[in-house]
């Protein structure tokens, strides 16, 4: 597991409140958005936020589309293209 | 304004996180509270004009009355004996200078960060606006004023932040960032965390 990975599984968990085991049982193809019940439009809010704070990143609003949540994945690969901008 | 531990000396005025973070973090910060209590600091939370339990709205508040609210409470604290500090959790850190007293500032923010994160929850939102962000139907005056309302740079001040924070810290926190939990929640490792070091920078007030 890289860093950018064990990093989004943390975030995840402390944001949403959901266990470590829950989130580090988080495949790629995992879905997220519309998947996981802790993970409403606020909780997506707060997710980019935190991101933004921890990976000292900012986030576009118009990066943000229904895409970028839709996988465990996705939203790993999201991070590791933002830490390397 | 809620108080415990009003007959010790030293007092904490503890300014919390605005808008929903609030929320989210209230019992947590009471937690912290009883845990200063216990080691003989007393603590005191302000309702700010438009939060809380005040009875002004939302609408009518500004920069300017939170900075006076919190003024007032610093002073209702003082008295012959008495040491007062303040610690400002997230985006109270844009008034917190306003009572000049030395501040412990929690994972301190800009306005501008405040109301990003208001509009981003209004964004990923389905409900109607309504003119309002986030549900809250703050004045555009106060909204501007927010967007350009950064910490002031302090002589005596202490930030700190969890270690999971890319950002720059004088003291670094365990737990989880509880001001983001969409459901509330509670984390003792960030309590202890918190009570730990308050006592120790309040032991020197």
């Amino acid at each position: 597991m890289n860093q950018t990975e064990r990093l989004v599984r943390a975030l995840l968990s402390d944001v949403l409140g959901i266990s470590a085991e829950r989130a580090n049982a988080f495949t790629d193809d995992s879905p997220l958005f519309g998947a996981l019940p802790e993970l409403d439009s606020m909780a997506v809010a707060g997710l980019l936020t935190e991101m933004e704070d921890r990976l000292g990143i900012i986030i576009d609003d118009d990066e943000v589309d229904g895409a970028l949540l839709e996988t465990f994945g996705g939203l790993v690969a999201f991070a590791e293209r933002k830490r390397q901008a | 304004m809620f108080r415990l531990g009003a007959e010790h000396s030293k007092q904490l005025l503890v300014l919390e996180p605005l808008f929903e973070e609030a929320n989210r973090c209230r019992r947590t910060l009471v937690q912290v509270m009883r845990g200063l209590d216990a080691r003989g600091i007393g603590c005191a939370i302000p309702d700010l004009p438009g939060m809380g339990e005040s009875l002004t709205d939302i609408a009518d508040a500004s920069l300017d009355s939170w900075r006076s609210a919190a003024r007032t409470a610093a002073e209702a604290l003082a008295g012959p004996g008495r040491q007062v500090r303040v610690a400002s959790f997230r985006g109270a850190a844009i008034f917190d200078d306003s009572p000049g007293l030395p501040v412990w500032r929690c994972a301190p923010e800009t306005g501008q960060r405040v109301i990003r994160d208001l509009k981003r929850a209004g964004l990923a939102s389905e409900a109607e606006q309504d003119g309002k962000l986030a549900g809250h139907a703050l004045s555009l005056a106060f909204v501007a004023e927010l967007e350009n309302a950064k910490p002031r740079e302090l002589s005596h001040s202490i930030v700190a932040r969890l270690e999971t924070d890319a950002a720059d810290a004088d003291v670094r926190l365990v737990g989880s960032p509880i001001w983001r939990r969409a459901e509330p929640g509670e984390d003792d490792a960030l309590v202890a965390s918190l009570v730990q070091h308050l006592a120790d920078w309040m032991r020197d007030a």
